[in-house]
């Protein structure tokens, strides 16, 4: 059943050379791949995303970069606001847009200080305390895409 | 026409089909308007149709399993870069509560109206250095601790509770911290920790 069976060639002798699959097997085979990946299979794609924390614990003052280096740091304020700041004194306000942070400005923001500063792959992420988890995750986002991969999470209080 | 089948090439007329060979009287009979109850399975198109089911789940298919459950109560924020999931314990942060693998410790609104300097939650500290022990008793080798601990948070709680649990893993030893997020798509293009 199944295989495309060989016509006999009917000169005297000659193989043909048509060959027969025996598709039942390959049927079978398939079938049994299809029920284990469908058992196995997870539908829930879920990930994880890595954070330093940098808390009252190890702020200690030996953990202070050396001054000659410059640190970034992003305020994520509960107004809506945004403000990126450098340990050189610069500072960029990003206002809300439409009741809600810029991130699109944020993005522009974090990829000029990225081309400013190309080795700099860490950045300070500090947040009041009544800013929506799901807010702090979309700013760490947009941060490592714009190769900060080095992304510390602090409130506001911790050293600064 | 000068056919393929005159010149004895390769290509031959093709055979009779199966169905001519049954030896059953409903299948070879077509006769006095009976319609035949014979059914033909078009094998090449089952065959096309189940290879691509195979592919489709080959794709789909991740070797590290199920390791995370969401709760019913919460709501993963999505994000565009992400590693894949390591076996940790996790940390649920919902808006009622505070759980370690699915045991309560603390009240989430509690922690959020609380206004204390000490951020440490007593009870997910003391459970964290239980497993943190447990987890050196089998593991002698200090390089064996990676000090990974996933917290896996509602999208609409607030930072205040989220530092008190971070800060309470990092008190207990586990300081490297990682937050669950549902992956979202960005057309094709490799996650960030591959």
């Amino acid at each position: 059943m199944g295989g495309a069976a060989p016509t006999p060639s009917g000169k005297g002798g000659k193989k043909p050379l048509d060959a027969a699959i025996n598709l039942v097997p390959f049927i079978d085979l398939l079938s049994c791949c299809i029920s284990f990946l469908l058992i196995t299979a997870v539908w829930t794609q879920l990930a994880r995303m890595d954070v330093t924390q940098k808390s009252k614990s190890n702020s200690a003052p030996t953990d202070e970069p050396p001054q000659n280096q410059v640190t970034l740091t992003l305020f994520v304020n509960k107004d809506n606001t945004f403000t990126f700041s450098k340990s050189t004194g610069e500072s960029i306000a990003i206002e809300a847009k439409a009741d809600d942070y810029d991130y699109v400005k944020l993005a522009d923001t974090l990829a000029q200080a990225k081309k400013d500063h190309a080795d700099k792959e860490d950045l300070t992420i500090k947040t009041d305390d009544v800013v929506v988890y799901q807010k702090i995750i979309k700013t760490m986002d947009i941060a490592i895409s714009a190769k900060f991969p080095t992304v510390t999470l602090t409130d506001k209080g911790a050293g600064g | 026409m000068s056919s393929a089948f005159d010149k004895g090439g390769l290509i031959k007329q093709p055979g009779p089909r199966l169905r001519k060979f049954i030896p059953l009287k409903f299948v070879t009979k077509h006769g006095a308007g009976k319609k035949s109850t014979y059914a033909e399975l078009n094998l090449t198109s089952m065959v096309d149709m189940l290879t691509i089911l195979v592919v489709f789940l080959l794709q789909t298919f991740s070797a590290s399993g199920e390791l995370l459950t969401v709760s019913k109560n919460i709501t993963l924020p999505e994000a565009l870069n992400y590693k894949d999931l390591e076996q940790a314990p996790i940390i649920s942060i919902s808006r009622d509560s505070v759980t370690l693998n699915g045991e309560p410790k603390a009240d989430s609104s509690e922690l959020t109206r609380e206004t204390t300097m000490d951020w440490k939650i007593p009870q997910l500290h003391d459970d964290l250095v239980v497993l943190k022990n447990n987890f050196k008793l089998l593991h002698p080798d200090p390089n064996d601790w990676k000090g990974l601990v996933i917290i896996q948070g509602d999208k609409n709680i607030d930072f205040k509770v989220l530092k008190k649990v971070m800060y309470t893993c990092t008190v207990a030893g586990y300081n490297n911290v990682n937050f669950a997020v549902s992956q979202k798509s960005k057309g094709g293009a490799a996650p960030a920790g591959h």
